[in-house]
């Protein structure tokens, strides 16, 4: 059994209004307006106007916390590009330093090397130098020796073989060249 | 002493003849000696040292050797 059913057969039995059917007045009518109107007042003051202030505070305070976010963003971006800037100084300030090391560095190596090469020079200069003048020296000494030896051999084969006709033609011949001095 | 110093001296290797001593006196007296004192000095190897005054005339075989020697 249904609803729909038991309607038409009330009505039926009834034999007046629907309303009447029903057990519904006019007044009952206006008094459930009444009470919807004041229910509807009632909603509206005690918690629809609650709910949408608190959802608007809440979309206040979601905004202002996204713009602190957006400025939190802006300033951590702010800070990032600085110690970006900052980095690259340092790297650039640090690459300046070590080119200049390196630099100095190899200055000072070109310098030792050729402090180096001079003085290996000046010693090797020195050292030929002295070679040369101990070459020279012995040299000097052998054909001493050997002009001593030479003279003296000459002196004995001279000694030996020359012979009165010898002597006095020496003699003659230097004779001679004085006399034309 | 007049007459040392006037003198010139000869030292020869061996014995000289005649004309060689003429010939070294003609040489002394034209450089003003009056005549010169004779040496026999077998050392100088041969050849002739005449002394007049300061001055050498060394012709000696030793002489020649030693000029030879130093210009070595």
């Amino acid at each position: 059994m249904n609803f729909g059913f038991a309607v038409s057969r009330l009505l039926a039995e009834s034999g007046g209004s629907v309303f009447d059917s029903l057990g519904i007045t006019w007044e009952s009518i206006v008094l459930h307006l009444f009470n919807l109107i004041v229910l509807t007042v009632g909603l509206y003051f005690l918690l629809f106007r609650p709910v949408k202030k608190m959802i608007k505070q809440r979309q206040e305070k979601v905004k202002k916390i996204e713009q602190e976010n957006a400025d939190l963003n802006e300033e951590v971006k702010k800070m990032k590009s600085s110690s970006e800037k900052v980095l690259s100084e340092a790297k650039k300030e640090a690459a300046a330093i070590h080119e200049s090391a390196v630099k100095v560095a190899n200055q000072k190596a070109d310098e030792i090397v050729s402090d180096a090469r001079d003085r290996a020079k000046t010693l090797i200069e020195q050292t030929q130098r002295e070679m040369d003048e101990e070459r020279n020296k012995l040299r000097s000494d052998i054909e001493k020796q050997i002009a001593d030896v030479s003279v003296a051999v000459a002196e004995k084969v001279i000694e030996k073989k020359i012979t009165p006709e010898d002597n006095k033609a020496l003699i003659e011949k230097c004779l001679d060249e004085w006399s034309k001095e | 002493m007049k007459e040392a110093l006037n003198n010139a001296k000869v030292v020869l290797a061996m014995k000289a003849d005649g004309e060689t001593i003429d010939k070294i006196e003609a040489f002394v007296r034209a450089r003003g000696c009056d005549g010169a004192r004779y040496k026999i000095d077998p050392s100088i190897g041969g050849g002739i040292i005449i002394y007049i005054g300061d001055k050498v005339y060394d012709g000696s075989v030793k002489g020649r050797l030693a000029s030879v020697k130093r210009s070595v």
